[in-house]
């Protein structure tokens, strides 16, 4: 009996499935990941009430943090999915779908689906419990729905890029404080680009992160995303694609 | 016909401070249908050898096909493959239906194989405990359920018992047997347990990346002769072996020869109080008088 192997699109089905089946057998990896943003919201939104009226957004400083949360539940989510690539590739399971006849890109994109589904049903908890600080038309909650799927896709790209290379959870640490974290911090999540020192500002500008940041603002405030924040939105999901499709080792282990 | 040809094998590892030769120059067939057995001490350069014949590895010189094919372009044809590493390609947060499903899923199994493997490698059972429950013998054997769910016309196993006891161990290599007599899977195994090695039809002795000798182990052992004395390499033991053919390695000694001379031999070092064991030959015998090193350390033989 010889079996006839499972196309890449059904190997990504399967390993994202097992991947949700993972997930939810780990509650406490959804309550931090949804839980530590919902804090940093509560803190900064409460702490900066008075103090600093952004622009747009209602004037209230809770609102203009509602997309930025989104996006570092997206982050910190992406964390959790790139830690969980290690821990495949340290407890054996991927040794043994590696050395399978299952392409390349279609374990990595596999890991990347899920991964991304993942943190998107987070963040989208996120801009439903913020429904009363928005806006947002249906239409517009929706675009603001789909900006952030791509900012899943470009982050857990990124996130699982680093994750394949490295062998130690605490070594992924490092890369959440040197990269994901500054790239949350510089995207507008937290301070409008506006008023950011210059330096700041261009760093900030050619952040994709910002625009589609902006992109989800901009649509919870009823305005549709611009051209500009729509191609960075397509940018980022195109990267994260790429990344995570390009990023898995020749070797197969 | 040969299911896997290796000619030339070499790989060496380099580090900034030192490079190891971890294969070097290895030929090797195994015939279709057969039992290879691997065996050698940690560092032999088994492992090595097997990460380049799944494809986990590139050799830096020499060629390894399997199915006549290039190891490292195999492609769909890693469907004919099962492979069994030394830790467990399983998730303990699955129990081991899903593992099992998830594998019967990407490798394109029937439906029906879960089921039947799981009955095959007596874990039919456990089908709904998680995985990271189960006892290691437990665990090993639905690992070897989730290497050959798809019915693999070569399984390859890397020291498959490694940390398992000895019941766990002994169903195990009986759940070979079966898989090599009923569903005619070629087997290559790597190991350093000289009774996994014994089951082989032919066993290939590895030492620092090259072969140190190869045959069915019957011939093998025959090297030896009908008998050994073995006994801790002291000056009076070399003395009183004589003209015989020795290999002493600082710590043992596995005399052998001509079967009088053996015999005469054990006479003399009872008659001068001297410890030794005098039995037929084993694998361990042969691999110490090959290399001069022992299969495993710690071990009295």
């Amino acid at each position: 009996m010889v079996s006839t192997p499972a196309s890449g699109l059904a190997v990504q089905w399967i390993l994202a499935k097992r991947e949700f089946v993972r997930t939810v057998r780990q509650p406490s990896r959804i309550v931090a990941a949804i839980a530590t943003p919902a804090l940093i919201w509560i803190v900064l939104a409460s702490g900066f009430a008075d103090s600093f009226a952004p622009p747009g957004a209602d004037g209230s400083y809770g609102a203009f943090l509602v997309p930025g949360m989104a996006v570092m539940v997206v982050v910190f989510g992406s964390v959790f999915g790139a830690i969980a690539l290690i821990e495949d590739k340290r407890e054996g399971f991927l040794q043994g779908v590696m050395v399978g006849p299952a392409p390349r890109w279609a374990i990595g994109q596999g890991k990347l689906v899920a991964a991304s589904l993942i943190t998107w049903l987070q963040g989208l908890v996120v801009l439903l419990l913020a429904l009363p600080y928005s806006h947002a038309s249906i239409g517009g909650w929706w675009h603001a729905a789909l900006v952030l799927g791509a900012v899943s896709f470009g982050v857990n790209g990124l996130a699982l890029a680093f994750a394949w290379r490295m062998n130690s959870v605490a070594g992924f640490h490092g890369v959440m404080n040197l990269v994901l974290m500054p790239m949350w911090l510089l995207s507008g999540s937290v301070f409008p680009r506006d008023g950011a020192a210059g330096w700041m500002g261009a760093v900030m500008s050619i952040n994709p992160l910002t625009h589609c940041t902006e992109a989800i603002r901009a649509a919870l405030t009823g305005t549709p995303p611009n051209s500009t924040q729509w191609a960075a939105t397509l940018f980022v999901a195109a990267a994260g694609v790429a990344l995570a499709t390009l990023s898995v080792p020749k070797r197969r282990l | 016909m040969n299911t896997v040809e290796i000619v030339g094998l070499r790989r060496e590892y380099r580090s900034r401070r030192r490079s190891v030769r971890a294969l070097d120059g290895v030929d090797l067939a195994v015939r279709t249908g057969s039992m290879v057995a691997l065996l050698g001490p940690n560092g032999s350069g088994k492992s090595t050898l097997i990460r380049l014949l799944v494809g986990a590895d590139k050799p830096d010189a020499g060629t390894a096909k399997v199915f006549g094919i290039d190891a490292g372009r195999l492609g769909r044809q890693r469907a004919r493959i099962g492979v069994v590493f030394q830790t467990l390609s399983l998730d303990p947060l699955l129990t081991v239906r899903e593992n099992l499903v998830t594998h019967a899923a990407i490798l394109g199994a029937p439906r029906d194989a879960v089921d039947q493997t799981a009955k095959l490698v007596g874990v039919a059972d456990r089908l709904d405990d998680r995985v990271g429950t189960l006892s290691g013998g437990l665990a090993r054997r639905v690992d070897l359920a989730r290497a050959v769910l798809h019915g693999p016309e070569l399984l390859i196993l890397d020291e498959p018992t490694t940390g398992l006891d000895h019941e766990a161990r002994a169903s195990l290599l009986k759940t070979l047997d079966r898989l090599k007599r009923e569903q005619g899977v070629n087997l290559l195994l790597s190991t350093h347990q000289m009774d996994e090695a014994e089951r082989a039809d032919e066993v290939v002795l590895m030492n620092e990346g090259t072969i140190a000798a190869s045959g069915p182990p019957d011939d093998l052992r025959r090297r030896l002769g009908t008998h050994v004395i073995r006994a801790a390499d002291t000056p009076e033991m070399r003395k009183a072996a004589g003209a015989l053919d020795i290999k002493p390695n600082g710590r043992q000694i596995v005399i052998s020869g001509d079967e009088d001379r053996i015999a005469d031999t054990a006479r003399a070092l009872v008659a001068a109080d001297l410890p030794f064991e005098f039995g037929p030959p084993t694998l361990g015998d042969v691999y110490l008088h090959m290399t001069g090193r022992r299969l495993t350390e710690g071990s009295e033989w």
